[in-house]
């Protein structure tokens, strides 16, 4: 049942600079992950997007990125389920 | 503040989550400001092992024709909101794409110069 869930998070995490990636529930549990990435994030991400679509409720919900140095963390939610994706770049 | 071309709005907080300076859209909005200092705090709490604590030196919160970033510097917060736009987007400012893992890509040089403007 999970195959397609696990075909796209790896799809994902064959994209340049892509260290790891999963998705969650609206209760914040881990449905799928792949990568280097903690499935404990998933909370977190969770909770970063419910808060960033209070600002602005009537709109689609927006896609949040955290940069820190050469890395990125970037988060979007859709619909019942949110993504996260950690990033980190050779260069720059 | 200095203002950017395509700036729409701004707020300068203090760490506690005072406004200090606030203009354009985001005049006096002390809801988003709250809301701004949950993220903040929620950021602290990202997996250690990628982003150290309290590393995370930017926030952009990006919608498909504007978007809030987030800056950290000197204990204070500075938020600006841009609007997107291809005509924008030529003047150093905010692209816009319908793919938004390419947007971010494709404007990390973008958006580097914004926060470093911010910082200054």
């Amino acid at each position: 049942m999970e195959q397609q869930l696990e075909k796209a998070l790896n799809e994902i995490n064959s994209q340049p600079d892509t260290v790891g990636c999963l998705i969650t529930n609206r209760q914040g549990l881990c449905l799928g992950a792949a990568g280097k990435i903690n499935p404990k994030m998933s909370g977190i991400g969770m909770a970063l997007s419910e808060q960033a679509c209070k600002l602005e409720p009537n709109l689609n919900p927006p896609t949040i990125v955290l940069y820190s140095g050469n890395k990125r963390c970037i988060i979007q939610k859709d619909g019942e389920i949110t993504g996260v994706i950690y990033k980190e770049s050779s260069s720059n | 503040m200095e203002k950017f071309a395509n700036q729409i709005g701004f707020l300068v907080l203090k760490d506690d989550g005072a406004v200090l300076e606030s203009g354009g859209e985001l005049e006096n909005d002390e809801r988003s400001a709250n809301i701004f200092l949950d993220l903040i705090n929620l950021t602290e709490s990202v997996d250690e092992n990628f982003m150290p604590n309290s590393s995370c030196e930017r926030i952009s919160i990006v919608y498909e024709d504007h978007s809030y970033n987030i800056c950290m510097s000197n204990r204070r917060i500075y938020i600006v909101k841009l609007r997107n736009g291809s005509a924008n987007s030529r003047m150093g400012g905010l692209g816009v794409s319908s793919n938004s893992s390419v947007y971010v890509d494709a404007n990390e040089g973008n958006m580097s110069s914004t926060g470093a403007a911010l910082l200054t």
